[in-house]
C-alpha cells in the first residue's frame, strides 16, 4: 500500500528523524547499555578475573558449606512460598473466576489492596503480627490454651508467611488470565455429557489451566529468589539468603568476585526461569488458537 | 438446595472470608499500631496519638529520608517514564517482526534480574561516575528497574491507539517530532500516566537501590526504616510504613482511574 519511490537516504534529516525507528529507540538502548549491560559484563569480568593460583570464585560458591547454606536457605523459602502461593491462590482465582461480580469485586479488591500498599508496609505489619506477644500469638494460645508462644518470627515460618502475602497478588492475577482463556462452553459440555461437577472441573478445567498454574509457579518462585526484604525484616540469622549477603560480602568485605560470582549464578538461574515462564505463558497463547 | 451444595457453599464462604483477612487484615492492623501512645510494636495499640507520626515529621533524620524518598521517586519516574514512552514508540514503528520481538525481550530483561543484583553490578560503575549517595544515581537504578513496566504500559496503550493518525499529521507537512509532540503524544497519555504511576511506586518502595548505592547521604524512607528497625524497633517504623502503604494506595487508584478511562476512550474511537 505504501508506493516506494527512490530517494536519497543519505540526507542528514533523513538519518536522523527518517521513518527509522532508530532516533526513537536511541535514548533508551543507551541507558540500557550504560545502566544494565556494561555493570552486568564488569560484574562478569569481576568474577572470572582471578589471579593465577586462586580457586575460581564459581567454585567456592558451589562448594563452600557457607554458601551452600545459603542458596539452600534461598530455594527453600523459594520453594515453600510456590507451594502456598498455589495452594491459597488457586482456589481464590477460581472463586473469583466463577463468582458473582458482587463478589468477585470484594475478593479482587481484597488481592490489589494488598498489592496496591507495597512490600515495606506489608512486611513491616507481619513483625507486628507474628511477634511472641503479636496477634496470631494471643490467639493461637487463647484457642490452644498453649503455655508458650509459637516462634514465628526470625525463623522460616515468618520468611514463607510473608513471601507467600507478598507474592499472592502475582499468582492470582496469573491464574486468572489462565482462568479467562479456558472456552466458556467446555465445562458445561462435558456436565451435558455426564460428568459431575468434580470430574468435570478436574478432567477439563484445570488441564486446561495447567500452563497458567505452571506460569504462576515459575513467577513466584523466580521474584522469591531474588527477594530481599523479606528474609531480612522477618528471617533471623539461620534464614540469610543470596542476595542478603551481597552487600556484607562487597562493602563489608571486599570480596568483590565472591559477590559477583554469586550475583551471576542467581542472575542466570533467574533469567533461565524467566524464559521458561515466557514459553510457559505462549503456550497458553497457542492452545487458545 | 442439597445438603452437598450447601456444604459447599458454606466451606467456600469460610475460605474466602479467611482469604480476605489474611490478605487486608495484616495491613490494616499493623497500621493501626502507627498510632499508639505507648513505645512498643504490638497489637492492640494502647492508646491513640499522632507522636509517632510527629516524630517521624519532626526528627531531622525521618525528614532527610521522606524528603529523599520524594526527590529520587521524582527523578525516577521522570527518567524511566521519558525513555520508556520513547522507546515503546520506537518498538511499535519498528517494522521487522523478528527485531521488535528482540527488542522487547532485551528491555523487558531487567524484570527478570534480581533487583539486588543489579544494585551491586551498578556499585562499581556508580563509584567510577562519582554516582554513589546522590539522587541521581538511586534515581538512575529504580528507573533501570522500572523502565520495563514503562515500557509495557506504553506498548499496551499503543496496540488500541491508531498510529496512522501521525501518518496523517507527517502528509500534512509536520515534521517528524512536532507530529510526536502534538499527536503521538497526546494520544499515548493515559498509557504514559500509568507507567508514571508505576515508576514512582517502584521507587518509592524500593531498599535495594539504595542499600547499594545512597552512601550516608541519600537514603530514602525504606532504607531508613530498616536502619531504625535493626537499631530500636519502636513504632515510628510503622508511622513511616503506613505513609508509604497510603502513597501506594493513592498512586493505585489514580494508575487504575486513568487506564480505565484510556480503554474507554479507546473502545470509542474505534467504535466512532
Amino acid at each position: 500500500m505504501t508506493i516506494v519511490l527512490w530517494r536519497p537516504v543519505w540526507s542528514p534529516s533523513q538519518i536522523l528523524v527518517g521513518n527509522a525507528s532508530l532516533v526513537w529507540l536511541l535514548p533508551g538502548l543507551v541507558a540500557t547499555a550504560v545502566l544494565f549491560a556494561w555493570p552486568i559484563i564488569n560484574l562478569l569480568i569481576v568474577s572470572l578475573d582471578i589471579p593465577t593460583g586462586m580457586k575460581s570464585p564459581y567454585l567456592a560458591v558451589l562448594s563452600e558449606p557457607i554458601y551452600l547454606r545459603v542458596i539452600s536457605n534461598t530455594a527453600v523459602s523459594s520453594l515453600g512460598t510456590t507451594i502456598f502461593c498455589l495452594l491459597v491462590g488457586y482456589p481464590t482465582a477460581y472463586a473469583i473466576h466463577v463468582l458473582p461480580p458482587l463478589w468477585r469485586m470484594i475478593v479482587l479488591s481484597s488481592v490489589l489492596f494488598s498489592y496496591a500498599v507495597g512490600t515495606m508496609p506489608r512486611v513491616f505489619s507481619w513483625i507486628v503480627l507474628l511477634g511472641d506477644r503479636g496477634l496470631v500469638n494471643q490467639a493461637l494460645m487463647q484457642a490452644f490454651d498453649l503455655g508458650e508462644p509459637i516462634q514465628m518470627l526470625y525463623n522460616q515460618k515468618g520468611v514463607i508467611i510473608g513471601m507467600t502475602h507478598v507474592m499472592l497478588p502475582f499468582m492470582v492475577l496469573t491464574l486468572l488470565g489462565a482462568m479467562a482463556r479456558v472456552p466458556d462452553r467446555l465445562v458445561p459440555a462435558a456436565r451435558t455429557l455426564g460428568a459431575g461437577p468434580l470430574r468435570a472441573f478436574a478432567l477439563v478445567f484445570l488441564p486446561l489451566t495447567t500452563p497458567g498454574i505452571l506460569a504462576g509457579m515459575m513467577m513466584v518462585f523466580i521474584y522469591s529468589l531474588g527477594f530481599y526484604v523479606v528474609p531480612a525484616v522477618l528471617g533471623g540469622a539461620g534464614q540469610t539468603t543470596a542476595v542478603m549477603i551481597l552487600r556484607d560480602l562487597t562493602l563489608g568485605q571486599g570480596r568483590w568476585a565472591i559477590g559477583a560470582a554469586l550475583s551471576i549464578t542467581m542472575i542466570v538461574i533467574c533469567v533461565l526461569g524467566s524464559a521458561l515462564y515466557v514459553a510457559l505463558a505462549r503456550i497458553g497463547e497457542i492452545e487458545e488458537h | 438446595m442439597p445438603p452437598s451444595r450447601i456444604a459447599i457453599t458454606i466451606l467456600s464462604a469460610i475460605f474466602l472470608s479467611s482469604f480476605v483477612i489474611f490478605a487486608v487484615a495484616p495491613i490494616v492492623l499493623g497500621a493501626s499500631v502507627s498510632v499508639t501512645s505507648g513505645d512498643f510494636l504490638v497489637f492492640p495499640p494502647e492508646g491513640i496519638s499522632w507522636r509517632w507520626y510527629t516524630i517521624i515529621f519532626a526528627d531531622p533524620r525521618w525528614r532527610a529520608a521522606f524528603i529523599n524518598s520524594i526527590v529520587i521517586a521524582g527523578l525516577c519516574t521522570v527518567i524511566a517514564t521519558s525513555l520508556g514512552t520513547l522507546t515503546a514508540y520506537g518498538i511499535a514503528l519498528t517494522s521487522n517482526r523478528l527485531l521488535r520481538q528482540g527488542l522487547i525481550v532485551l528491555f523487558v530483561l531487567p524484570l527478570a534480574v534480581p533487583h539486588m543484583s543489579l544494585a551491586m553490578a551498578l556499585y562499581p560503575v556508580f563509584a567510577r561516575l562519582g554516582l554513589i549517595g546522590t539522587h541521581l544515581g538511586v534515581a538512575l537504578a529504580q528507573a533501570l528497574y522500572a523502565l520495563p513496566l514503562v515500557v509495557l504500559a506504553v506498548l499496551a496503550v499503543i496496540r488500541r491507539r491508531d498510529l496512522q493518525l501521525e501518518r496523517a499529521a507527517r502528509t500534512l507537512g509536520a515534521d517528524a517530532f512536532s507530529a510526536f509532540r502534538l499527536v503521538v503524544l497526546p494520544l499515548l497519555s493515559s498509557g504514559i500516566a500509568v507507567g508514571a504511576v508505576l515508576a514512582f511506586m517502584t521507587s518509592f518502595d524500593d531498599v535495594t537501590a539504595p542499600i547499594f548505592l545512597s552512601g550516608s547521604t541519600a537514603g530514602t524512607l525504606p532504607k531508613m526504616m530498616l536502619d531504625a528497625l535493626a537499631l530500636n524497633s519502636d513504632p515510628s517504623v510503622m508511622a513511616a510504613s503506613t505513609v508509604i502503604a497510603l502513597v501506594g494506595l493513592a498512586l493505585f487508584a489514580l494508575g487504575s482511574a486513568l487506564s480505565r478511562r484510556s480503554q474507554r476512550s479507546g473502545s470509542a474511537s474505534r467504535a466512532t
